[in-house]
């Protein structure tokens, strides 16, 4: 494909095209890819328990950020390492045959797991002729299993067609909505139905990784879609001899109180008995949604929920942190109470843990939930603190950089934020004209149409709560990317396999959005919030910020 | 193997089929002409209980002028339609398109850039078969017509692979 391939809408996407490219300009993608990994090593790095996002199943996607797909170059290994190995998700459903069905029923043999759905024309017959190609690469026997994520059309005929047309002797499951909602929510599958005006109806939007279970029913690779035979094959092969990471420390698990015991929805064939795994109700899972851990202060954020989705973090349960250091085990651990906050009220919830790490490095992390009925459980997750942060710290003096305000557009605020219903009082001045006068401000980089992730949504409506709350403090919203007037609407530019940062995005050297900055009339930052923002955390940075 | 190796590598297995179509393109500011070409035509081998099917092709544009893909039909299905893979909905914080959803969203134009190249194939842009009237077999030939801005109508034959 050639510079010049035509985007969306017909824009010419001249430069930095995300689609495959020509080898000569691999090089450029490689050091894009790496300064970006760099970037977010950390949030990848230091996910625990399962690298798989927490949040549910999106019910719409509509305003969802849309991307071409950008199949990694050849050359570009990925990791795909699942670390801590921990076993798989239960995946307990519905077979082909109309039979009860159950992953642990496949121990023995590693088994490929992904999701799809029979209409699918494109991706899933990719990924069942790359599963089909990779067998013809592997040595012994592999179990393939195919879950459904459009249960109304695909009943356990439609899934038998599907999966014998390949004569492989595929698992093809399916299961009633909700048992499909759980299973793809513990497997960190997101999957979404998507309207349009096509003739065929309806579409599936859905995660199209391929999950590798090894023969002791741990979940070990998480592959991504595209990675072609060969990746999936050499995962494969490679079960036996990959060297893992040393498990973190058993976390103490007592049955948890708070939230009712799952029930399989599919009675467990004797079969899966003779290995038993964890019971599901014994299990926290921890996911650390901070990209930013330094030495020295730090604000880190984490969701806690069920092997079956259900969220823990609730008002009346309390989470206790300790971190220890891996580097310098004769380190006192640093033990904090976490603060609970929403995500999105009455949803969603996290809790921030505020403390001081005394070094850089790795550390040994542990969550304690303790409920009004006593000790839910606790789980074990690892960050790694850098030296320095990509972001100024807390004290340092704010970045000055011009950020786009209405007059630059003739008010038409449509042109400089994504907003659907863009606040004015959040676009009159710029960042570098509020250093110069001395007035606070808080400053949020945000995309509300192109936010990547689920933890976006309610920030912008939440902060003109809070500037109705504060009129004395002024408010600027920056979009994070460089966008381009698509006529009238806005939209980001592309650069390697992502959005381009804006100028100010690269002056706060922020890794992800959002991000919150509170700037005091000294013009230091007072407090940074990264991706998940409870708003009684920012009301409190702004009293600190106005001295009230 | 990204897509885009698959089709290389498959290529010796191609009966690839060339048309050529050319015509003044009037409305273009610098009066020149689009030229299109449509090669290594496939189709996925699928079973007409799957549904849909996809077709993946290379189309070119050797012209002065722009051209885009508006349409495509087939004897083969009920209708055909241009569409796109894409990566919609929530990569892991902080991290590329990876961990999106895959989904998939009709294309109502798809342009052909002047001297361009657009290739149609597994991950990215296709022409999906809704409502296949037969199994497509290996080794079958599937007629496919594509319909261009400029130069109208143009017809293909697509091999049927397992791809």
């Amino acid at each position: 494909m050639t510079d010049g391939t035509p985007g969306k809408g017909g824009a010419q996407i001249v430069a930095a095209s995300p689609r495959p490219m020509a080898p000569t300009r691999l090089a450029l993608l490689t050091a894009l890819a790496l300064g970006f990994a760099a970037l977010a090593g950390v949030a990848i790095g230091t996910v625990a328990w399962l690298s798989l996002p927490s949040a549910a199943p999106p019910s719409s996607t509509s305003g969802g950020a849309i991307w071409p797909v950008s199949p990694t170059p050849e050359g570009l290994t990925r990791d795909t390492a699942l670390r801590p190995v921990a076993p798989a998700p239960l995946l307990q459903l519905t077979d082909q045959e109309g039979r009860p069905f159950d992953l642990a029923s496949l121990r023995g043999t590693p088994v490929l797991v992904f999701f799809g759905y029979t209409h699918c024309p494109d991706v899933c017959p990719t990924n069942l002729a790359d599963v089909r190609d990779a067998l013809k690469l592997i040595d012994g026997e592999v179990g393939v299993v195919f879950v459904t994520v459009d249960p109304a059309r695909d009943d356990a005929a439609a899934m038998k067609q599907y999966v014998d047309y390949y004569q492989a002797g595929y698992v093809g499951l399916t299961g009633t909505d909700d048992e499909i909602r759980a299973a793809a929510g513990a497997w960190g599958v997101s999957y979404a139905k998507v309207e349009s005006d096509s003739a065929s109806g309806y579409a599936m939007a859905h995660t199209a990784d391929t999950f590798l279970v090894d023969a002791e029913g741990r979940l070990r690779h998480r592959i991504w879609f595209g990675a072609g035979p060969e990746i999936l094959a050499a995962r494969v092969n490679g079960l036996a001899t990959e060297v893992l990471a040393t498990p973190a420390p058993a976390a103490p698990t007592v049955p948890p109180v708070a939230t009712p015991a799952a029930t399989p929805a599919v009675p467990t064939p004797a079969a899966s008995s003779a290995v038993p795994s964890p019971s599901p109700a014994t299990i926290v899972r921890v996911r650390l949604e901070s990209a930013v851990v330094r030495a020295g202060p730090n604000r880190i954020v984490v969701t806690v929920s069920d092997p079956d989705n259900r969220e823990l973090a609730t008002p009346d349960v309390a989470a206790t942190f300790t971190f220890r250091s891996t580097d310098d085990p004769a380190l006192a651990p640093v033990e904090v109470q976490g603060t609970f906050i929403w995500v999105v009220r009455g949803g969603k919830a996290a809790y921030v843990a505020e403390m001081t790490l005394p070094r850089a490095g790795g550390y040994d992390a542990t969550i304690t939930l303790d409920g009004p009925a006593g000790r839910i459980g606790s789980a074990g997750f690892t960050v790694v603190a850098r030296e320095q942060s990509p972001t100024p710290p807390i004290g340092a003096a704010a970045p000055s950089v011009r950020t786009p305000i209405a007059s630059d557009v003739g008010g038409n605020l449509q042109l400089i934020s994504s907003d659907v219903f863009p606040d004015p009082r959040f676009y009159e001045h710029s960042v570098d004209e509020l250093l110069v006068a001395h007035t606070p401000f808080v400053f949020t980089i945000y995309s509300p149409a192109f936010c990547p992730t689920t933890a976006c949504g309610p920030l912008l409506r939440y902060m003109k709560e809070i500037a109705t709350e504060f009129p004395a403090m002024t408010f600027v919203h920056a979009e994070p990317y460089v966008m381009r007037d698509m006529g009238g609407r806005i939209q980001p530019e592309y650069e390697g396999n992502g959005y381009a940062w804006a100028a100010w995005s690269q002056a706060y050297g922020i890794p992800v959005e959002p991000y919150v900055f509170v700037v005091g009339a000294d013009g230091r930052i007072v407090a940074s919030f990264e991706l998940i923002v409870g708003s009684d955390e920012i009301r409190a940075a702004i009293r600190t910020a106005t001295g009230g | 193997m990204t897509p885009a190796r698959r089709l290389t590598r498959l290529g010796g297995l191609l009966l690839a089929t060339l048309v050529v179509a050319s015509v003044a393109a009037g409305c273009s500011s610098g009066g020149g002409t689009a030229e299109v070409k449509a090669t290594d035509a496939w189709a996925r081998a699928s079973s007409a209980m799957a549904s849909a099917g996809a077709a993946y092709m290379t189309i070119e544009n050797t012209g002065s002028a722009a051209d885009a893909l508006i349409g495509a039909s087939s004897p083969a299905a009920t209708t055909a339609e241009v569409h796109e893979t894409v990566v919609m909905g929530s990569p892991a914080p902080g991290a590329s398109a990876d961990g999106g959803m895959m989904g998939m969203q009709p294309v109502k134009r798809l342009e052909i850039p002047a001297g361009g190249t657009v290739e149609l194939k597994p991950g990215s842009y296709h022409i999906m078969l809704i409502g296949l009237k037969q199994d497509l077999k290996v080794g079958d030939s599937v007629e496919i017509t594509l319909t261009f801005e400029k130069v109208g109508e143009i017809k293909v034959t697509a091999t049927v692979r397992e791809g």
